[in-house]
């Protein structure tokens, strides 16, 4: 226990205007992959994302060749090539090219969600939907649903199913804010307030579905309720391309304050975290991530429990390294779970969050047995 | 850094916690801050790292209130280590001392050459060097807590704030850590249950009771058989070590009646119902 | 249960069906128009213009009534696929459906849909035009594929009061001017409306024992030991109204609502229609598992209608608005007469 001699003692704070250059001392570096490395991972993380993102447009009802991809996209980018069919280009431009960088979008921001919240609430099993939201989306929906809004016109209902969820996310979340107001926002309050008001929407869903018991619209919610990447539409795409980057780059921003957080509020704080005002924002950060997510493609499971573990023993729990990586594996994984999704029951479709709680389930147990926690 | 404070008070819903504490320690000075469980002494360690803030008085570092100021240009002053959480996370040991350097750090960028080289230097002082790459969980709780200190050092701080830091600890290290918080020369207030080895390192202690501040001076003006008695309610008798310093020699705790058929002591009023830990009592009958 | 369509349609066989959906204009092969040549159509289906160059080629029948309507029209030569099968399809349209693809079992996504190369699309529930499934009918018109809702589910197009038959008959007209056979559709129409006339015929005559309207219960389905019968706004009140009987259960505004035994045993009603399902086999679905869930039930098996086996099997898709609908028409009209409430 001394400072090396001959030298100025790094550790008082006249030492704070000391700049050392170069090389650290390879002990404390020792143990996990460094900068470069790190560096190297992420783009051979974005290299896979793309080629997924590629890949996933060809797979579905109709298989989509690399030459009639490049065909759809030269046309649709004016660089002149010769257009498909308009009923193919439309299959490939209108439906696939949408949904599979909608799932991108999505399963980035549920990743990143995950591992935000997970950090919050110092808790292993938080997910996305740990505010709330997604029951508070759903009750949205089904009210959507069943109000004569949705009989307004031929494709009110669509978009009566997605706004009536956008409003449902956001009113729960409303309400977890009012019932955490003058609190200090701690890690256990916050989950079981989540959980209450989850509980108190969906019961609020039960209800509207058993007063209105017509079978074709439980039935259609049910689908949604699991998660299913269908509707997505170059117009969510566009909000999810806006709404998502913003989030997850005010979520990196966080990062060194999420690593603080772990020990507790007292330790961040004298930390010169601000420990409330950053479990504000990013609360209100994912739930917006997540209320957007879900009332475009409903609530995907999983992807934002199983993703983040998974990372995390990938590139270690420093968030300024796991988030970017969380993002860039969330959207991978649902990329490929919902190209699954499309092929696997062929000629039928089933949701994709059957598909990531099938693969989610073994793949957890895989985590945890490889943290030695089970 | 001078931490002064004034008519500190806070509540913790509507009970007072800390009352009408008056405190004033020097710049380089070590002190030890006493009292037995719930006297209030986290809480006073709370309010003074700007963690709490004080329902009436005002907290000062070199004469500045702090009242106002960011979590962040506190943590630019004093490193608080609080007792070890327990918590299971998958931080290395290097990144957990690295946390100290959050202060200094901007919201774009990670962990320079700098920063490591003071967490390398935080390790060795502490003598975790060898365990730097260690995930958390893997760690006894002795080296957590010296994990803990190394992340308030990396924090390269004027002042030191530790609640009961010598926990967990085996008695070298014990007598390591307190050394070297001794040696820092910075301003430090250490909570400490050991007595003796507070009274063996620290320039001065206080002494707190039921939230009050009773006693201040140098250990062997607070170290009195009268405080043990009063205060820790133990039946003990003081010596003086090598260095002048008084040390604690424990008989037991201090047994405020025993019934007559229990020892040949000469029989007593029967004890009142007093609001007594129930292992006391069985230690009192045994 | 193996199905026709396969998981993927390779791509060249997608881009030869769209070559010939899409470039019909040149094309001279005009294999089944019966009636006459090509000529342009529009009709209005339930808010929506629907423009025809010419008679579609790729019709696609997103679920079962509209592929039997369109089967019945003969129009198998021009149908690209079928989805959505509810339960089986009756014998006399077996082989002309054997011709058609099925694109998908259940409800066709849009990707299946835009697979199939269609030139128009005909569904009998607007439903089946949303995001997740095939697509909203916007979308559809702009990549210039018409699409189709039957009559009988726009109740915003509808003039009130009018026939679920008088709209069923009305589809058949509309698609025989799209598909350029409005003889055979105007005969089937006609066909169909001198079913429902006689039908009718009785109505003023109808009377149950003590001299009232007789009273009818419709038992759909038995589900988890509930009852489904028939409520005011289906077909079967309509049926019953064609036959001078009345609906028990036509106070309820919904199609098929769950109601409890003790409520069809309070509605005394003077004969029960069964809706036999056998086909779809689900449990409960038979003809015979309904009649002995009423047997087994210690009050309507004391019903009169019970006890006197008052009670008429008929095909249970039939209660649903459909081609063969009219067909149930005339079964009920009999029974009528047979069980003695003509008098």
């Amino acid at each position: 226990m001394s400072a090396d001699p001959g030298t100025v003692d790094l550790l008082l704070p006249a030492a704070r205007d000391v700049r050392v250059d170069g090389a650290p001392s390879r002990r404390v570096r020792a143990g996990r992959a460094g900068g470069p490395a790190r560096t190297g991972l992420f783009l051979a993380g974005v290299l896979v994302l793309a080629v997924s993102v590629a890949a996933g447009t060809r797979i579905g009802a109709a298989d989509v060749g690399w030459t009639d991809l490049g065909r759809v996209l030269g046309a649709r980018l004016g660089l002149g090539t010769e257009p498909l069919p308009p009923l193919l280009d439309s299959l490939v431009w209108d439906l696939r090219l949408p949904r599979v960088l909608m799932a991108a979008l999505v399963g980035a921001s549920l990743a990143v969600c995950g591992t935000v919240l997970q950090a919050v609430t110092r808790n292993a099993l938080a997910d996305p939907y740990l505010l709330g939201v997604s029951s508070g989306a759903s009750a949205g929906a089904v009210i959507a649903a069943v109000l004569p809004l949705a009989l307004a016109g031929p494709g009110a209902g669509a978009l009566g199913v997605t706004g009536g969820a956008l409003v449902g996310a956001l009113l729960s979340f409303g309400l977890l804010l009012a019932l955490l107001r003058r609190t200090g926002l701690d890690s256990v309050r916050i989950a079981l307030t989540g959980v209450v008001v989850g509980q108190l929407f969906t019961a609020l869903t039960s209800l509207v579905l058993m007063a209105s018991a017509d079978a074709d619209t439980t039935r259609a919610l049910t689908h949604w309720l699991l998660g299913s990447m269908a509707p997505a539409r170059w117009d969510a795409v566009a909000v999810c391309a806006l709404v998502t980057p913003l989030g997850l780059a005010a979520a990196w921003l966080c990062a060194n304050s999420l690593d603080g957080l772990a020990f507790g509020a007292d330790t961040a704080a004298s930390l010169g975290i601000g420990v409330r005002r950053t479990r504000m924002l990013l609360l209100v950060v994912t739930a917006v991530l997540t209320s957007v997510a879900v009332a475009t493609v409903g609530a995907i499971g999983f992807v934002g429990l199983i993703v983040p573990h998974g990372v995390r023993l990938l590139v270690g729990p420093l968030h300024r390294v796991l988030l970017p990586h969380a993002a860039l594996a969330g959207a991978v994984f649902l990329v490929w779970t919902d190209a699954l999704a499309r092929v696997a029951f062929a000629p039928r479709e089933i949701p994709v969050g059957v598909i990531t709680a099938l693969l989610g389930v073994p793949l957890f147990l895989v985590v945890l047995r490889r943290k030695g926690e089970l | 850094m001078r931490i002064t404070a004034e008519g500190l008070s806070w509540l913790a819903s509507g009970t007072p916690v800390v009352r009408g504490v008056g405190l004033d320690i020097a710049p380089g000075e070590t002190v030890g801050l006493l009292g037995p469980n719930g006297s209030g002494k986290s809480s006073l360690l709370r309010c003074l790292a700007g963690l709490r803030v004080p329902d009436a008085g005002t907290v000062r570092y070199d004469g500045l209130p702090v009242r106002d100021w960011s979590a962040r240009r506190i943590a630019r002053r004093i490193a608080f280590v609080e007792q070890d959480s327990g918590l299971d996370t998958d931080l290395r040991v290097a990144d957990v001392v690295g946390l100290g350097r959050t202060p200094f750090r901007d919201r774009l960028h990670g962990p320079d050459a700098t920063d490591r080289a003071v967490v390398a230097a935080a390790l060795d002082r502490v003598g975790l060097t060898a365990l730097a790459g260690r995930s958390w969980r893997g760690l006894s709780g002795g080296e957590r807590q010296r994990a803990h200190i190394a992340r308030a050092l990396a924090q390269q701080p004027y002042g030191l704030l530790l609640d009961e830091p010598t926990n967990h600890l085996d008695v070298r290290h014990r007598l390591e850590l307190m050394e070297l918080l001794a040696g820092t020369g910075q301003t430090v207030l250490v909570a400490l249950h050991d007595l003796t080895l507070a009274a063996r390192y620290c320039d001065r202690l206080l002494l707190m009771h039921h939230g009050r501040l009773i006693a201040s001076g140098p250990p062997a003006a607070v170290l009195t058989t009268e405080h043990l008695a009063g205060i820790f309610e133990v039946d003990a008798e003081l010596a003086t070590d090598a260095l002048g310093r008084p040390a604690v020699c424990y008989r037991g705790p201090l047994r405020p009646a025993v019934p007559a058929s229990a020892t040949a002591t000469p029989p007593e009023p029967a004890p009142a119902p007093a609001p007594r830990p129930v292992s006391t009592l069985r230690e009192g009958t045994s | 249960m193996r199905h026709r369509a396969r998981p993927g349609i390779p791509l060249t066989l997608a881009l030869a069906l769209a070559a010939a959906g899409c470039s019909t204009a040149t094309t001279t092969e005009d294999r089944a128009s019966a009636d006459r040549p090509s000529a342009a159509a529009a009709i209005d289906s339930c808010g929506r213009q629907l423009s025809f160059d010419r008679p579609p080629q790729r019709a696609v029948a997103l679920d079962q009534t509209s592929t039997e309507t369109l089967l019945e029209l003969g129009l198998q030569d021009r149908m690209a696929g079928t989805a959505n099968l509810k339960t089986k399809i009756p014998a006399r349209y077996q082989e002309a459906y054997a011709k058609v693809p099925v694109i998908a079992p259940k409800i066709a996504t849009g990707e299946q849909l835009r697979s199939a190369a269609p030139d128009f699309v005909v569904a009998g529930s607007a439903d089946l035009y949303t995001k997740d499934r095939a697509g909203t009918r916007e979308e559809l018109a702009a990549v210039k594929v018409p699409a189709f809702v039957s009559a009988v589910d726009c109740p915003q197009q509808n003039e009130a009061g009018k026939s679920p038959f008088e709209l069923l008959f009305s589809d058949y007209e509309q698609l025989g001017k799209v598909f350029g056979s409005e003889q055979r559709a105007g005969a089937l129409a006609r066909e169909q409306r001198a079913v429902v006339a006689k039908a009718g015929e009785n109505a003023g005559r109808a009377a149950a024992r003590d001299g009232g309207q007789p009273t009818v219960v419709y038992l759909y389905s038995v589900f988890n030991g509930m009852p489904y019968v028939a409520g005011g706004t289906g077909l079967p009140g309509e049926m019953s109204r064609i036959v001078g009987a009345k609906n028990a259960f036509d106070d309820v505004a919904e199609d098929w609502p769950e109601v409890s035994w003790e409520e069809v045993a309070a509605r005394d009603p003077d004969f029960i229609v069964i809706g036999d399902l056998s086909e779809r086999g689900r449990p409960g679905d038979s003809a015979a598992e309904k009649r002995a869930a009423m047997a087994g039930d210690p009050v309507v098996s004391r019903l009169a209608a019970v006890r006197e086996n008052r009670i008429i099997e008929v095909p249970g898709i039939e209660l649903d608005p459909s081609v063969r609908s009219v067909h149930t028409l005339g079964l009920l009209a009999d029974a009528m007469k047979d069980l003695g409430y003509v008098r």
